[in-house]
Parts: C-alpha cells; sequence; structure tokens
C-alpha cells in the first residue's frame, strides 16, 4: 500500500502549534494524518504557500496525483528548506492531514526522503526518529 | 549583530547629543525629587532605539482567550457582537465569512502585528517605517506633525502620527480600511476606528507594544490588546507576494478553496 492512515497519529500533537497566517486551514483534517509513498513531479516554492505535486500509485498501477501544501517559503526557508529542498522525480514518503472532502490533497508536516534522512515543516513538527 | 547595532546606536547618540543630555538631567533631577537621594537609572540608555528585525511571540489570533459570549472580551456593541456571533456560527456550519487575506487583500493596521512574520523598524529624525514582511506591507509613521495630515483616505495601513511620551512610542492610526478584521476568528470593525500603539522597550531586545482600538460602533468602550516581540540579530526580512501561487483563493459562499494539482 502506499497510502496509509493513522500511522504517525501520535505526532498529531505537534499540529496544534501550526501557524495559521494567510487562511483558515479549516479544510485539513487536524484529527487525521495519511502517509504516503510516492514520486515528486513538481515542487512550487512559491508564496503564499509552497506546494509539492506528488504522484502516488495506486493498487491497479496507475499514478494518482495529491497537491500537498506546506506553509510559506519565508517561514520554511527559516526551517532550512529552499528551491532546492525537493526536486522533481525525488522518491519519498510523506505525512500530511488530508483534506477534509476527501479529494487528494493535504498539508505537510513531514517527510522522509530514499536516503532515509527527515524533514519536518514549522511549528515544532519534527519527524519521527 | 549585537555590537554593530550598539555602533550604529552610538552614532545616532552622538548626532543628539543635547537630547541625549537634556533627558539624562531630567532624569537625574526626578531622582533626586523623588527619593531626595540619587540613584542609578533604571531603564537602559538608549531606550529610544527600536531599530532591528522584531519577531511576535505570540500567535495570530488577536486574543486567545476571547470569549465571544461574555460583553467584556471583546466589549463588542450589540451590532457588532451579533456580527461576531454570526461569523462563529457560519464557521461552524462550515461557510466560514471570507477573511481578506486568505484572498491576498493586505491584513492592514493592526492585524498585521499578530502576523507571524517578523518586521523592521527603521528610525529617521522625523518617520519611522515599519517594514513588514507579510504581504510586504509598510507603516509610515510621521512623527510629531511632520506629515501632511489626515489624507482622508480608507486604506489598509491607515495614516499613522506619532509622538515620544518618555521613551514610549505612541503610533495614532486613523483612515482605516473597515473591511479589515482582527484574525481568521472574524473579529470586526468598522470605518471609525481609531488605533493606538504605543511601543516600549521592556528589555534591551523585547518590545511591548499595547494596541488599543478605539471604536465606538464595533466597541462600547476602548478594547486594549498587549503584544511582545523580540529583536531577531542576523535575521533578516524576505519577500512576500502573495498573488504568487495563491492556491488558496476565497470562493463566493466565503470558504477558502483548494486548487488542486497544476
Amino acid at each position: 500500500m502506499s497510502i496509509s492512515r493513522g500511522a504517525f497519529f501520535i505526532f498529531g500533537v505537534f499540529c496544534a502549534t501550526l501557524s495559521v497566517a494567510h487562511h483558515s486551514f479549516a479544510m485539513f483534517d487536524r484529527t487525521q494524518q495519511v502517509t504516503l509513498k510516492g514520486t515528486v513531479r513538481d515542487y512550487q516554492w512559491t508564496n503564499p504557500h509552497v506546494f509539492v505535486q506528488f504522484l502516488v500509485r495506486n493498487d491497479k498501477g496507475e499514478d494518482q496525483e495529491w497537491s500537498i501544501e506546506g506553509a510559506s517559503p519565508n517561514m520554511l526557508y527559516r526551517e532550512g528548506w529552499t528551491k532546492t529542498t525537493f526536486k522533481a522525480g525525488d522518491q519519498l514518503t510523506l505525512v500530511v492531514n488530508p483534506l477534509k472532502d476527501g479529494s487528494h490533497g493535504g498539508y505537510f508536516l513531514f517527510c522522509r526522503f530514499a536516503d532515509g534522512k527527515t524533514l519536518g515543516s514549522v511549528g515544532g513538527q519534527k519527524a519521527p526518529g | 549583530m549585537l555590537p554593530e547595532r550598539n555602533s550604529d546606536a552610538a552614532g545616532r547618540l552622538l548626532s543628539k547629543g543635547l537630547w541625549i543630555g537634556a533627558a539624562l538631567l531630567a532624569g537625574a533631577c526626578v531622582a533626586y525629587a523623588s527619593n531626595g537621594a540619587p540613584k542609578a537609572p533604571s531603564a537602559p540608555l538608549l531606550t529610544r532605539d527600536f531599530e532591528g528585525i522584531w519577531s511576535g511571540t505570540q500567535g495570530v489570533i488577536w486574543e486567545t482567550n476571547l470569549k465571544p459570549g461574555e460583553p467584556e472580551n471583546p466589549p463588542f456593541t450589540p451590532e457588532f457582537a451579533a456580527r461576531y456571533q454570526a461569523a462563529r456560527a457560519a464557521a461552524a456550519a462550515g461557510k466560514p465569512k471570507a477573511d481578506p487575506p486568505a484572498g491576498c487583500l493586505p491584513p492592514g493596521i493592526p492585524r498585521i502585528m499578530a502576523s507571524p512574520f517578523p518586521f523592521e523598524i527603521i528610525q529617521k529624525p522625523k518617520t519611522i517605517y515599519i517594514m513588514f514582511e507579510y504581504m510586504s506591507q509598510v507603516q509610515r509613521i510621521f512623527l510629531d506633525g511632520s506629515g501632511p495630515g489626515s489624507l482622508g483616505l480608507a486604506t489598509f495601513n491607515g495614516y499613522s502620527q506619532g509622538h515620544w511620551e518618555k521613551n514610549d512610542l505612541v503610533v495614532n492610526t486613523v483612515d482605516l480600511n473597515p473591511i479589515s478584521v482582527l484574525d481568521t476568528t472574524h473579529v470586526e470593525t468598522s470605518d471609525a476606528l481609531k488605533v493606538e500603539e504605543r511601543f516600549r522597550l521592556i528589555g534591551a531586545d523585547k518590545l511591548q507594544v499595547t494596541i488599543t482600538l478605539d471604536d465606538p460602533k464595533a466597541f462600547v468602550h476602548p478594547w486594549v490588546t498587549q503584544r511582545t516581540y523580540v529583536r531577531k540579530s542576523g535575521e533578516q526580512i524576505l519577500p512576500y507576494v502573495c498573488e504568487e501561487n495563491n492556491r488558496n483563493p476565497i470562493k463566493p459562499d466565503g470558504t477558502t478553496d483548494f486548487i488542486g494539482a497544476k
């Protein structure tokens, strides 16, 4: 399975401190965490929010595209992110708060790269060790 | 770097030597008069040095202990209490009223003081500039009547005049755009809003801003909030152009959209 729910539920506590500046995050289900394994199609290092366009292969072997929203480049830059943090073709494991409406999107919490390195977001979110 | 800032501050001190000297003399006189004996100054010498980059220590909600059912917090007039309750009910029903910054409109004065992004204060003799990272906004504060006076416009950052009260910088802002709201909980104000911001250094690198919202249409008496900021050495203000790639615009029903794959 390339998609699993609740695998990192214990880390949900960190999400409560997330700074919300630009818009309400009511669209995301902050009580759920979804783990996605797939490939980066596009990385949008843009204001007001960073996006990772992410291809996740389903059980039928079809690629489904997820839109993963992050904080602003300004905030993430201060956490060590840059415009080259991701590139097309990167194999990642992403953990996100999913969209409430069930469509393929979510809010970035943290990720693990193919080499095992991890990356968090803002608000004290850290990847599991 | 702190040493550099002190160096800069020393330069300003030299250029304002007469003023500082007079202030010290006055302070010494007060110390003698009140206690009958000299005492060491309790405040640092350069207490008017607000220059630098500052970062907020609180969240983006205007008043986190806000209790909508209690009339004193905030001290809403009946009309604005009803508007706030309606906004909360709409949000609870999944149809929140449109929040202007979600559509990339500036947060405005005073909400921008609750931004999670830093701001830079630049002091000139007649004008103080606050350069906000959030949406690259600027607040110009004209000191001691040096500005053109109210322009009669209704703008997001309004028109600000400042003066010194001892070492407090007191900023009064008018001409504000009434479409601004104070936070994502949708606290509204009216076209009668006048904002006073009292900037006070409470530590070498700690700033306290007491914000008073005087709006007789929205509040039955002025509503006072206090926020604190820390001076960040080595920080920089980054660009922020909200319209670059806003994939969360406001939908006609007031909810925030999420634009999928693009």
